[in-house]
């Protein structure tokens, strides 16, 4: 049995909720596009990057605050490739259609689980933006700068419209750019995507045609790739 | 609720026909199938070419794919590319000038951009790894496409009797 997220909460006050178990980490826009690079290159998607650990919420007025600690991934072994540290996200809703926000994220681990860097520490902060332009277009926003073990810092960004062109279809656009940094090592040369910026963007229709069904379509076009197109059937409970 | 079309249902099914998108996991039973070798397909080789397990572009920065660009290897899933850059590579270049060249490294099960990688994480209970899934010959499942198309008429037909 497979469970990415699962947890145990208390709720301290009406607004406030205090949770332990296997979390989502609170950092950026929570986007169902989990390998957008924003999300790949923070770690912090909703689809494999969750982590054990403790979490604090608070929803009150036009503020939104999430905060966790992280205690690593107990469903990885051994514990040297397990991640310490905090992750936190802060919005704030300027009007009830746009809210802005900042998050940050800094782990450490003996190993990097995915680099095998010793004694590695990550960082990443950034900005957020979500807007509901007009009754049928919306924009998500999110920048983020990048450090990791090995690496010098980087960045990430991208920029998603959203626009409903009758009810349950959506049209969406998405650009994207990624540097996570140069590598930290003689004779390397900067290229698209470490050292220098390099660009994408989807193309996508997502159709709702009943409850419960969700049908989507993309094609996304990275420098220096082919282009993929996926289509996602989604049955909903 | 307005009816469904069929060609709903068609776009439905032919949707869930698709083959699976994924990165190049392939490349790993590539090096071994010109090699003539079997290493098995842990998620750590992808680390011989990129900086990390989880692959993906901008990534391949290791020495041992550094060197195979002069050989006009330089983007994923291109299978041909990467033989083609093997076969060119000659028998003595060490990328990482440990003393061993990197073909015997990789005929080894070794690693010719660095250290050894291991066998890596491990994930669950029952210290599973992960691995690339094997790769069919079109990654369509006949199966999935007729489960997800009795789903969606289920659902168009309660719709329709709303």
């Amino acid at each position: 049995m497979l469970s990415r997220s699962h947890y145990v909460g208390l709720w301290l006050q009406d607004d406030t909720l205090l949770r332990f178990g296997r979390l989502n980490l609170p950092f950026g826009v929570r986007i169902p596009e989990h390998t957008l690079w924003v999300r790949e290159s923070t770690r912090t998607d909703r689809e494999s990057d969750q982590q054990h650990g403790a979490s604090l919420t608070y929803t009150g007025g036009r503020w939104r605050v999430d905060a966790m600690l992280i205690l690593g991934n107990f469903q990885l072994n051994p514990d040297r490739y397990r991640e310490r540290g905090y992750a936190t996200t802060v919005e704030y809703l300027l009007d009830p259609t746009l809210a802005i926000g900042a998050s940050s994220l800094l782990t450490h681990s003996q190993v990097d689980s995915l680099t095998r860097v010793q004694n590695s520490i990550r960082y990443s902060d950034g900005a957020l933006l979500r807007w509901g332009a007009t009754r049928k277009l919306s924009l998500l926003g999110e920048v983020d700068v990048l450090k990791e073990g090995g690496r010098h810092a980087g960045f990430t960004g991208f920029l998603q419209a959203d626009y409903e062109v009758w009810q349950g279809v959506h049209l969406m656009l998405t650009g994207e750019a990624l540097d996570q940094g140069l590598l930290e090592q003689r004779d390397v040369l900067p290229q698209r995507g470490a050292g220098a910026p390099r660009y994408g963007a989807w193309v996508g229709i997502d159709w709702f045609p009943v409850e419960h069904l969700e049908l989507r379509v993309d094609g996304v076009m990275h420098q220096d790739d082919v282009f993929q197109g996926q289509a996602q059937l989604h049955l909903y409970l | 609720m307005r009816p469904i079309p069929l060609s709903v249902l068609l776009a439905l099914a032919s949707a869930s026909w698709l083959g699976l998108a994924r990165a190049t996991p392939e490349y790993p039973s590539v090096i071994d199938a010109t090699l003539g070798v079997s290493c098995g397909p842990p998620a750590a080789r992808c680390l011989i070419c990129h900086t990390t397990a989880r692959g993906g572009e901008g990534t391949a920065e290791q020495p041992f794919v550094r060197h195979l660009r002069l050989f006009n290897f330089n983007h994923g899933h291109d299978p041909a590319s990467l033989r083609n850059a093997l076969n060119r590579l000659d028998e003595l270049y060490d990328s990482d000038e440990d003393g061993e060249p990197d073909k015997q490294e990789l005929r080894g099960c070794g690693n010719p951009s660095g250290d050894d990688l291991g066998s890596g994480p491990t994930y669950g209970c029952d210290g599973a790894q992960l691995a690339p899934p094997a790769a069919s010959a079109a990654g369509q499942n006949p199966a999935l496409a007729a489960l997800a198309l009795a789903l969606a008429a289920l659902l168009v037909k309660r719709g329709r009797g709303r």
